[in-house]
């Protein structure tokens, strides 16, 4: 069959129409994942750093941690770990006068850095609430664990934030974005306003002759972070 | 049909008409600000209300007092991180007095030149739609006559902070009330909207505007300068 240019393009078009409604189709049937891109960047916290190294560990769990929301079909996932391993890099630099990967959780292995101790943070609970549109309402909480070099857990608490899309219209993935992001940066804050706070903490931190130099222990950090374990 | 048209008017006229507005405020001096120095609006809470109101409140000043250096909540809250966040935002004078002895922070709202953060909070309620309001219908045709009506409130509160001194100079509280109203002739006209929110946001702005700029305000002054508001200050 011969074809002209204006009917080639037109043969064209309708490929590509039908390719992609064969696209749209196989999504809703198999359930098509799409990404949702999270920003776990933070501004620099103003903070004096407690004058101790410690050693960060993040567990597989953490590292994997994904969530998957299906919605008319379609899957659309978080991929709350990796990026919640940026967050907590980004807050133990500066929570810390000195902050190190370390491989496993103590006791640690002799030849190890000088280290008072070992924080991790795990994923406790991440959900979603529609709230009034299909992305309202995000939350995040965190369990951190601190351990002495020789394996003892010296507290374990839990850490929450909670984010809200600021949008009115629209349902892209956009607001989804926009509300973990929020989640994830009120999860950092309660977590370094509040770290001193805590009294395992506080008791870890008397123990190396360091004032807990808190501002507002009353009210700060502690509305969203639950009672410690230890 | 012309004294439909004229009766539906005087309806809406007196509708709008209703919308008023009380400001009460404790603002005792008039703010002093040098040329190089800005102002922040900050939401009380994380609420979208509140969100709503500050950005409204935000733009009135700026509007007003075009020649005011701003600094946006974000490039704020950025800059003091993680100080001026929702749920760690200083709540009372002794609190920020006691963030400002943080050197870290004193330095970083030096560099930044804010004199005057203000927190801005409000809400809205709106009473369901009542009144005579009939409808009904036949082979030979139907339609609605009479009226529904509701009362709406907005309320918005903003206090003001003085960085430099760690003080509050004062707040400002605005209610504005009006009423909603459904008309129907045969088919419902169309609401007529008492937007509320605006016009407190507008009475708060100006209010602000003014405060910021140096202007004094006698107990006796309103606030006149926006068309079809009835004080009640």
């Amino acid at each position: 069959m011969l074809f002209t240019g204006s009917q080639a393009g037109e043969g064209e078009r309708k490929t590509k129409l039908r390719s992609v409604r064969w696209l749209v189709t196989a999504c809703l049937v198999a359930g098509c994942a799409h990404t949702i891109p999270i920003d776990a960047t933070l501004p620099r916290p103003l903070v004096e750093p407690l004058p101790v190294a410690v050693g960060v560990y993040y567990g597989p769990d953490l590292r994997a941690y994904e969530h998957v929301h299906t919605l008319v079909g379609f899957k659309f996932k978080f991929f709350v770990g990796p990026q919640s391993v940026a967050l907590f890099d980004q807050v133990f630099a500066h929570m810390f006068e000195k902050a190190v990967p370390v491989q496993d959780r103590p006791p640690l292995p002799a030849g190890e850095p000088e280290l008072v101790a070992v924080i991790e943070p795990r994923i406790e609970n991440f959900s979603i609430d529609p709230g009034r549109h299909i992305w309202e309402y995000v939350t995040v909480t965190y369990r951190m664990t601190l351990y002495s070099p020789q394996g003892d857990q010296l507290v374990s608490w839990t850490v929450e934030g909670a984010g809200q899309s600021e949008y009115r219209f629209g349902w892209g993935i956009g607001l989804a974005s926009e509300a973990t992001h929020a989640a994830m940066r009120e999860a950092a804050v309660n977590l370094i306003t509040g770290f001193r706070d805590q009294p395992g903490v506080r008791r870890w931190l008397q123990t190396m002759k360091i004032p807990p130099n808190s501002w507002s222990p009353e009210r700060l950090g502690m509305g969203n972070m639950g009672s410690e374990d230890q | 049909m012309k004294q439909i048209l004229s009766l539906v008017s005087a309806v809406l006229i007196s509708a709008v008409g209703c919308t008023t507005f009380n400001l009460q405020e404790t603002l005792k001096e008039t703010a002093v600000i040098a040329p190089n120095q800005a102002i922040t609006v900050l939401p009380q809470g994380p609420s979208s209300d509140d969100m709503d109101f500050a950005e409204c409140v935000s733009r009135t000043v700026q509007r007003t007092s075009p020649s005011l250096r701003f600094i946006s909540t974000q490039e704020f809250r950025d800059a003091l991180f993680p100080w001026f966040e929702p749920g760690t935002a200083p709540d009372t004078t002794e609190e920020l007095a006691l963030l400002l002895n943080k050197p870290l922070v004193d330095e970083r709202i030096a560099s930044l030149g804010v004199r005057y953060v203000i927190r801005v909070g409000g809400a809205t309620i709106q009473q369901p739609l009542e009144g005579p309001f009939f409808c009904g219908g036949g082979y030979g045709g139907g339609g609605c006559f009479g009226y529904l009506a509701a009362n709406r409130e907005s309320h918005i509160s903003a206090t003001i902070w003085d960085l430099e001194e760690a003080d509050s100079p004062g707040t400002v509280d605005v209610e504005a009330s009006g009423t909603i109203v459904v008309p129907a002739f045969i088919l419902p006209f169309f609401v007529t909207p008492a937007m509320t929110e605006t016009y407190a946001c507008s009475v708060m702005g100006e209010r602000l505007a003014g405060f910021i700029s140096g202007e004094k305000r006698g107990d006796d002054d309103p606030i006149d300068s926006l068309p079809g508001l009835a004080t009640s200050d």
